[in-house]
């Protein structure tokens, strides 16, 4: 006997998206000794929700996991780099500042922000932007040339891709298919629970097949087939904190430079995405359901894209939000069907690559102790809620005057934890750090100064230190990274050359 | 520089926490503060060894301490870990080392794959894949090699120090930073009338010490701020510890040897001129003129001088920074895991990263608060580990600790290993996975599972992939040098005058 006698010998996934595939790529990865039958089932009836789509660094671990070729990469989904996202009007109207990836300053221990923040009251500091290499660099529409190893503390930059999603969904089923899963044309209509602890035994399709498997991972869109209409596990709505409820999207024709960066505009009901991609951009509107109708936010929509629109915009619907379980019984839920926040910190596809590395972490056998699933479920839901509350920071620390959706934002409650954070932030510049988030000190950073929330104390270890000193020190920074940043190429040439995609 | 919320520190103490948060204080704050340490007389270490843990590595490096030279005046030996005896049974032993245990095999830790050939009856013992384990077990020692390929880069190490010599090395650093080192008894803990804040300590004689923060390694302002106990003597047997001096023993072995007791435990912590005799104890279960008669019996004659007697608090305070004081207890603490020195340096350093912007800074100080409780709260949970999970019954002391449900947070831990053989830990604990794990096999507690996808890798590789891990490691172990001789060539203390 070299297994142990309760492995897994099935798993079902239910739903080809990118959630579906990349859940099937990575067991394809992880199960490789052919002991366990991997089937993915998707209709070619139904679409999917993947626009353009943008995503946030450790998307790059994901890959590299995979084993996945960079250039191979883009070359398929169509993908561009971003170095980070810059936010057009979220403080108030006419207003702008980068959430850039990395790190600020030269070193990740020192708290230049800190010494920023003392020269800033004396106007000599420049904007906080002028810290970050990774702005520095994305401001000229190019991208660092790391190949050449420049010297300089590179370790402060980091990046992450644009793609289309589909392209990426296809990419990943090759990956998948080549290493053994078997995908299934049909349509999931209804699951058989087993009488007594009510687990999923099989599924049925459409067309009367039956599928059997000892696990099921969820990747069935909003809807939540498994988890929810089956397994009715409850859904925790967060729309009194991210008051979105739609969104229309729309891709164009690229027009000029590809910019390096997501970028996202607050509008008066909601804000839109502009995300850059080799043949085209992928733009939507975000908006709230509350404050402006479909056919006006179309309209703001298309009356604000680079070049011409390539299709006829589509309109979905949303309630913010996630699952009270993400795992309940034999049952995982990625994506759209474990729960849903905006896109506005791109992390949409990262929250299922945190789920699946939670799942393999503690991969369950047929026993389904619930100690696994208990540790699952606090750890996963424990992703959601920390990104809800960067998220809602966006909407909470707005000065905006001009729509209703901002005012009431503004004045909103929010949640404890965020609260929490933002009156420690306020009272000495400090950011809250908790060992599991993501969102470490540099993205708290960026969006607190970025959309003006000022701290009433510095801290006292820049504090005792003479302003002359901490002028110069900075004006050090400044220089080293201005030099740091000619090793950079242009973003559109580099795509060129190296991972250009095929036309459209 | 009045309004500067850091001008003046009082740190009250004496012992090597005092002078650990002195130098640490004055190095990174430099002329912009006035620290003064107020030494209690009687208030200082009476442990007479202390065994440290390898975060100590960043202070040393922090004070620019030379290793050599701080080792030649504490009469330091070095540390690889700690050897268990009796704990799970009498007759058990089982090492816990400082550095990793075996290594990730297809993504998968190490302890699953050791768990899956177990399961088909193939048992290693888990110390022949810890380079410290191995190591130990000959009495050998050398510097941890910096290149990641060799296996003798897989282990880490600390030190056991003569407590006083010590303390009068980090007060010899602390001084030398502008540290200024006052003597006397605290007659009054003189309160601002409306916020509550520590004003000034007033000293028997009339003396007046004001400052703007005070920082307490002692326990003599807890009545003042109105300091409660969180209370673990439910778990936690010993408020007690007794430490006799004695004559070395023909080796020197780079450990510890930390023994349990029908009423507690007993330990051996060598130095270069002596060893250190400890016996932590519960009062219940025993009275101190007996233990101290234990302690000498267990010396057999070897004894230097007299034990000495120290209190242990069952628990920890509720807060650990009220209103302008920092509390640092982690010396009161039971030293089972010798975490004595490691609590404190973590205290200081979270209280650099959250310093008070003002004379009152409550938004940092909950926040300190709440990070230093999951610190303590979690270390408590491997202590208790220890009185726990055991099948000894051959006293009232173990009786007890077997029958007392754990605190909630150690039940989830134990589930989770026994369940799966899986472990988590926090980035800011005090042990690491290696060490949770050290601990729960060889106090005996055996999951009923492992990682299924430990089987993904085929039998032949992951038996080929742990039997050249040990044979490697065994291998390597052969070549150190022995423990004594490599102290030797670096220098040794000279001899007690």
């Amino acid at each position: 006997m070299t297994h142990a006698p309760d492995r897994i010998r099935s798993i079902a996934i239910v739903g080809g998206g990118t959630a579906g595939w990349m859940a099937a790529a990575v067991c394809a990865r992880k199960l490789t000794d052919g002991s366990c039958a991997i089937t993915l089932i998707e209709s070619s009836e139904i679409g999917t929700v993947g626009v353009g789509e943008a995503t946030i660094p450790p998307i790059r671990l994901f890959n590299q996991a995979l084993g996945i070729d960079e250039n191979e990469f883009l070359r398929a989904t169509q993908g561009t780099f971003k170095l980070g996202i810059e936010f057009q009007d979220w403080s108030r109207v006419g207003h702008r500042y980068m959430h850039p990836f990395g790190i600020p300053g030269l070193s990740p221990e020192a708290t230049v922000h800190q010494r920023w923040l003392r020269l800033r009251e004396r106007g000599d500091a420049g904007t906080f932007e002028d810290y970050s290499l990774n702005a520095v660099i994305a401001r000229r529409d190019r991208i660092a040339n790391l190949a050449g190893n420049p010297g300089g503390p590179w370790h402060m930059y980091a990046y992450a891709y644009h793609f289309d999603a589909g392209l990426y969904a296809a990419f990943l089923r090759r990956y998948s298919e080549a290493r053994g899963v078997q995908r299934i044309d049909g349509k999931v209509v209804d699951a058989e629970l087993r009488a007594g602890d009510g687990f999923i035994e099989a599924l049925r399709l459409a067309d009367g097949r039956r599928i059997e498997a000892d696990f099921y991972i969820d990747c069935s869109g909003f809807r939540g087939l498994l988890i929810e209409q089956a397994l009715k596990t409850g859904y925790e709505d967060w729309t009194h904190w991210l008051p979105c409820d739609r969104a229309v999207a729309v891709p164009c024709e690229n027009a000029g430079a590809r910019t390096p960066y997501t970028r996202s505009t607050a509008r008066s009901a909601g804000w839109q995405w502009r995300i850059p991609l080799q043949h085209r951009i992928g733009n939507g509107y975000v908006f709230c359901s509350r404050h402006i109708g479909d056919d006006e936010a179309s309209a703001t929509l298309l009356a604000n894209l680079d070049g011409r629109a390539l299709a006829e915009p589509r309109v979905l619907r949303f309630t913010t939000g996630r699952r009270r379980k993400l795992w309940n019984r034999n049952c995982v839920a990625l994506g759209l069907a474990a729960g849903f926040l905006e896109p506005l910190e791109s992390t949409s596809i990262h929250l299922i690559q945190k789920s699946l590395t939670h799942l393999f972490n503690l991969f369950p056998d047929r026993r389904f102790s619930p100690v696994l699933l208990d540790e699952f479920n606090r750890v996963a839901l424990a992703e959601y809620d920390h990104i809800r509350d960067f998220v809602v920071l966006h909407y909470k620390a707005n000065s905006r005057d001009d729509a209703p959706l901002w005012r009431d934002c503004r004045n909103m409650s929010i949640p404890e934890s965020l609260a929490h954070r933002l009156e420690f932030f306020r009272n000495s510049g400090r950011v809250l750090r908790y060992p599991a988030d993501l969102f470490a000190a540099p993205n708290w950073l960026a969006v607190l100064l970025g959309q003006e929330v000022w701290p009433d104390h510095g801290d006292p270890l820049v504090l005792r230190h003479d302003p002359d000193r901490l002028r110069a020190d900075l004006a050090e920074i400044r220089a080293t990274i201005g030099r740091m940043a000619e090793f950079s190429v242009s973003h559109d040439d580099y795509l060129a050359h190296h991972c250009r995609g095929s036309p459209a | 520089m009045s309004a500067f919320p850091l001008s003046s520190i009082v740190i009250v103490g004496g012992g090597s926490s005092s002078w650990l948060a002195a130098a640490t204080i004055a190095r990174v704050l430099g002329a912009s503060s006035q620290v003064r340490v107020l030494e209690i007389p009687g208030k200082s270490d009476t442990r007479s060894g202390i065994a440290s843990v390898p975060s100590l590595h960043r202070l040393l490096r922090l004070l620019g301490l030379d290793e050599s030279a701080l080792m030649r005046n504490t009469q330091a030996t070095f540390r690889l870990g700690a050897s268990f005896h009796d704990w799970g049974a009498i007759g058990d032993r089982y090492f816990s080392g400082f550095g990793s245990i075996g290594a990730k095999l297809d993504a998968v830790p190490f302890q699953h794959h050791w768990l899956r050939l177990a399961a088909l009856g193939e048992s290693h013992p888990l110390e022949d894949f810890s380079m410290a384990a191995q190591a130990a077990r000959l009495g050998k020692f050398a510097i941890p090699q910096s290149d990641p390929r060799s296996v003798l880069s897989l282990y880490s190490y600390a030190w056991h120090f003569d407590a006083r010599l010590l303390a009068a090395q980090l007060r010899a650093s602390a001084l030398r930073n502008g540290v200024v080192a006052l003597s006397g008894e605290i007659a009054e803990v003189e309160l601002d009338p409306e916020l509550g804040f520590v004003r000034a300590l007033v000293l028997q004689g009339g003396s007046r010490l004001e400052a703007k923060q005070f920082i307490d390694c002692t326990g003599a302002l807890w009545p003042a701020l109105g300091i409660d106990l969180e209370d673990w003597s439910a778990w936690l047997p010993c408020d007690r510890i007794q430490s006799l001096r004695c004559a070395s023993r023909p080796e020197l072995p780079p450990y510890s040897e930390v023994t349990a007791h029908a009423h507690g435990w007993q330990s051996v912590t060598p130095l270069q001129n002596c060893i250190v005799r400890d016996f932590a104890y519960g009062s219940e279960f025993i009275g101190d003129e007996a233990a101290a008669a234990q302690l000498l019996e267990a010396a057999r004659g070897t004894a230097l001088d007299a034990p000495i007697l120290r209190r242990l608090n069952r628990g920890r305070p509720k807060q650990f920074w009220v209103k302008n004081c920092l509390l640092l207890p982690g010396e009161t603490l039971d030293p089972l895991e010798s975490s004595g020195l490691h609590l404190t340096q973590t205290g200081i350093s979270r209280y650099l990263a959250h310093l008070p912007v003002s004379v009152l800074s409550p938004a940092d100080a909950a926040e300190y608060n709440r990070l230093t409780a999951h610190e303590y709260d979690r270390l408590r949970d491997l202590l208790v580990l220890h009185y726990y999970a055991t099948r000894r019954d051959d006293s009232a002391l173990w009786t007890k600790c077997r029958e007392t449900a754990v605190p909630e947070s150690l039940r989830q831990r134990m589930a989770l290993f026994a369940d799966s053989g899986r472990i988590t830990v926090g980035e800011d604990e005090f042990c690491g996975i290696d060490g949770w794990l050290s601990v729960l096999s060889g106090q005996g507690v055996s999951p009923g599972a492992y990682d299924p996808l430990a089987d993904v890798t085929s039998l032949a590789t992951t038996r080929g992939a742990l039997t050249r891990m040990s044979q490697e490691m065994q291998a390597n172990a052969a070549t150190l040098p022995d423990h004594r001789a490599f102290i030797a060539a670096r220098g040794a203390s000279a001899p007690p005058a």
